[in-house]
């Protein structure tokens, strides 16, 4: 070893000094009644007892047993793990079984618990504020007279609201949370990114399964949203927060404010209104079979900004499989709600919904798949384009099919607000809207708008429906819910779409008459779609994008063009016939093309491109693996 | 059955009927579940020629047995042959199609990979390609100086016929040549199909 590297070695080792300190202070509810010294042969009889003794920065070593307590890391950090001795043991041997009224763990800053089971909580059965990580526990039957009846977790960023924790990172993965219920927020787990100052809230909630919990509202508390999970973000000017719910199973969970009053969210609830940087992703998740009595079987998500300080909110639904779920009132997978008050320059609130797959859901009044509300609201009544608020809402690439409503709007339900000289903006690309049911009017997209009656005001709704699949929902394919909304609404966006197989007519009158149908780029043909919607090789729908749109996500052979519907401009969108001689069959002729040319690469003089199917430059198995695979297919 | 409760009379009786079944179901005779005789269909593909003059793609009688028969397709007084593309065409009311086989296709050998691919595209079409796949080094075609079998093709009469055509259609020859290391469709060789009947 050199001097140099010396050094450095050393300078390692007085820097890694204070980590070898840390101990580890074991626990045994086979030594009671102890107490024990926490040492690995005469460990601690409790948990609490281990914590007591214990010094920041140590590991608490629990073996297995049932720990009849209620446990607090105050604010030492430590972390709380399940022994892994034996590996054949998981966190149903390692039980935290609180006495029915406390919160079964309290988890203070720098905290951690890991392997245990945590039931029997009277007052949530974990309750986290600083940075903690809560991973591999089993959170089941506990309960909370308010928020939170598993989880009751706060990223409390910078000073003020409970202690001043800095930047503040929370973990939960890999938990199930079953069975917990509350009277408020977060029937499973209940979620808050708060913080002040410059500080940053950071809440990752990712692989969990959180199943069959409720919320069953008490009147009294004025918020009760979320049966499974309940998530928001409220932090001051200049402070960040985010909260991350990524690749859970969300099921059979319920929420029901009750006395008749509406909820938000059977599965998940998320809401940003605070006054600072805000963003709430959910993405990836399954949820199936959770129901709401009001909106939002699935997943209800409300990005709201409504000051007038420098805001920038954003929520992000992307990626999601939404089946099966239910609502008594809009929205049974679905409920995605804007709100935007007096955005002027330097604010934004933004929500996008893309990639979803939104099925077999149930609405009662509207929206069995998806219901979208926008409002936005001036505020001013100044008629001055230089504060004019303006929100956008995308929503791309979801598959929404089989959902069904005793109203109107099968698929989706847009229900549009403006008030005051506002703007507002819904554009849908490539979604496939297909078999879903309603009782009136559309049964694939249905719109309403409305707008305040002042005529100096000039507040529009925008809609623009592109590069999407309509077909075969019960009742129309696109239409206005009603007359109202003629005069405030732009639908000249819609274009390129495949609109098909409806009853009575593919648009109602109004939506041809105010977008022009007859003269636009729109078709109706049948678009041929398989087992996963997608459109067959023959479709029409295939290559049937607006022509300016971006093609080069789709593989080759893609003809130059992206498809229609939520595969269109993606990976996964269907190739075009891998027509050697454009002929419209795949047969013999082209499989000789290919074979002659077989082994050339450009510039060969066996090189040939109409049989390098995906255009790499080279003739090899990938493009006789293209022909084979629809040998045999003709397009007429 | 306890003999000594039944009497031999009995005993004989019954091991008489068995018999009498047995020996029915063994020896066949068409007879259905229902009892209404199926007819046995013998189906018999004659072809146009299958000993063609000049260069020549042709189908030629294979094995068969009561309704399935089988169709060698051949090629003939053909130098360098690569591969060959066709559709045949049949009344789809006749017969049905089974399968193929390219065991005995002289495309085969050598190391060399080949592409042996058939569809029924639609009902009385079926696609399809018998050829080798070019490489480097370079892969010749092969020799077909006397008729030898491109792929075979298996099919199922399913009713009784006077006589129904088979041909070929939308056809190609692909001829590579060892020496100038180039691929080529062939000019047209003759294309012969038959006629099948059943009986």
């Amino acid at each position: 070893m050199n001097t140099l590297r010396r050094l450095f070695f050393l300078a390692a080792v007085l820097l890694c000094g204070p980590v070898l300190a840390q101990s580890v202070v074991y626990v045994d509810a086979g030594n009671c009644p102890g107490p024990g010294t926490g040492a690995a042969g005469d460990p601690f009889c409790t948990i609490t007892a281990a914590i007591t003794a214990a010094a920041t920065g140590d590991t608490v070593q629990v073996l297995p047993g049932t720990y009849s307590e209620c446990v607090n890391t105050t604010d030492k950090g430590l972390a709380i793990v399940a022994d892994d001795t034996n590996s054949a043991l998981d966190a149903s041997s390692f039980i935290i079984d609180g006495d029915g009224s406390c919160t079964t763990v309290n988890l203070g800053g720098n905290s951690s618990l890991d392997g245990f089971t945590v039931r029997n909580g009277g007052d949530s059965g974990i309750r986290a504020f600083g940075s903690v990580s809560i991973t591999n526990n089993i959170i089941s039957g506990n309960s909370s007279p308010e928020y939170g009846g598993g989880l009751y977790i706060v990223a409390n960023a910078g000073a003020g609201y409970y202690f001043d924790y800095g930047d503040v990172t929370i973990s939960v993965e890999n938990n199930s949370i079953d069975g917990n219920s509350s009277t408020a927020d977060g029937g499973g787990a209940y979620l808050y990114g708060i913080g002040t100052g410059n500080s940053v809230s950071m809440i990752n909630f990712n692989a969990n399964t959180v199943t069959g919990n409720s919320l069953v509202g008490d009147p009294g508390f004025i918020s009760s949203q979320g049966g499974g999970i309940s998530a928001y973000t409220n932090t001051g000017v200049g402070a960040h927060s985010e909260i991350l719910i990524s690749q859970n199973m969300i099921s059979t969970n319920t929420a029901d404010f009750g006395d008749g009053f509406s909820t938000y969210g059977g599965g998940i609830f998320a809401n940003t209104f605070g006054f600072g940087s805000e963003l709430i992703t959910i993405e990836e998740n399954t949820l199936s079979g959770n129901s709401v009595e009001g909106f939002g079987g699935g997943i209800s998500a409300w990005a709201v900004g409504d000051s007038q300080v420098n805001q920038n909110h954003v929520i992000v639904v992307d990626d999601n499989t939404v089946t099966g779920n239910s609502a008594s009132e809009n929205g049974g997978g679905l409920d995605l709600y804007i709100e935007a008050t007096d955005m002027r320059v330097g604010r934004n609130v933004e929500l996008s919904a893309d990639g979803n797959i939104v099925q077999t859901n149930d609405a009662v009044f509207s929206g069995g798949g998806i219901v979208l509300t926008t409002l936005t609201d001036d505020n001013d009544n100044d008629n001055n384009p230089a504060t004019t608020t303006t929100v956008t809402v995308f929503m791309n690439n979801n598959l929404v099919t089989q959902n069904s409503t005793d109203g109107f709007g099968g698929g989706l339900d847009l229900f549009l607000a403006t008030i005051s000289d506002t703007e507002s903006t819904v554009d849908m690309d490539y979604n496939t809207i297909a078999g879903n049911t309603a009782a009136f009017g559309a049964g694939g997209v249905s719109i309403t708008s409305g707008t305040e009656a002042d005529p100096t005001e000039t507040g529009t709704v925008t809609i623009q429906i592109e590069n999407s699949i309509i077909a075969d929902n019960v009742g129309h394919g696109i239409a206005l819910s009603s007359d109202e909304s003629e005069g405030i609404l732009d639908l000249d966006g819609i274009e390129y779409n495949l609109v098909y197989g409806h009853s009575p007519d593919d648009y109602d009158t109004a939506v041809s008459t105010l977008a022009d149908i007859a003269n636009s780029t729109n078709i109706t043909a049948d678009p041929q779609l398989d087992g996963t919607w997608g459109p067959d090789v023959c479709s029409p729908a295939i290559d049937g994008a607006d022509p300016a749109d971006d093609f080069s996500s789709e593989p080759e052979p893609n003809g130059d063009r992206a498809n229609l519907g939520y595969l269109g401009g993606t990976s996964e969108a269907t190739t075009i016939l891998p027509d050697t001689n454009g002929d419209g069959a795949i047969d013999g002729l082209d499989i000789l093309e290919l074979a002659t040319a077989f082994a050339s690469s450009m510039g060969q003089t066996r090189y040939s491109a109409s049989a390098d199917i995906d255009l790499n430059g080279t003739v090899e198995g990938s493009d006789l693996a293209q022909v084979a695979a629809r040998f045999g297919k003709v397009c007429p | 059955m306890n003999p000594r409760r039944y009497g031999l009379t009995t005993l004989l009786t019954l091991a008489a009927v068995l018999l009498a079944l047995l020996t029915a179901s063994a020896c066949g005779g068409g007879s259905s579940n229902s009892g209404i005789p199926t007819p046995t269909l013998a189906a018999t593909f004659t072809p146009a020629t299958n000993n063609p003059a000049g260069e020549a793609v042709f189908m030629d009688a294979g094995a068969r047995s009561g309704a399935t028969f089988t169709i060698q397709v051949k090629a003939a007084n053909i130098t360098d042959l690569f591969g060959v593309a066709f559709r045949v065409i049949y009344d789809p009311t006749v017969v049905e199609y089974v399968s193929s086989s390219s065991g005995s296709s002289m495309l085969t050998g050598g190391g060399v990979q080949t592409d042996f691919s058939t569809a029924e595209a639609v009902p009385g079409t079926l696609f399809v390609t018998a050829t080798r796949i070019q490489a480097n080094p370079f892969v010749p075609g092969v020799d077909f100086t006397v008729p030898g079998e491109l792929i075979s093709l298996t099919f199922r009469a399913t009713r009784a016929t006077a006589g129904s055509s088979f041909s070929f259609s939308t056809q190609q020859v692909e001829i590579c040549d060892e020496v100038s290391e180039t691929c080529a469709a062939s000019m047209a060789p003759l294309w012969s199909g038959g006629t099948l009947t059943v009986n």
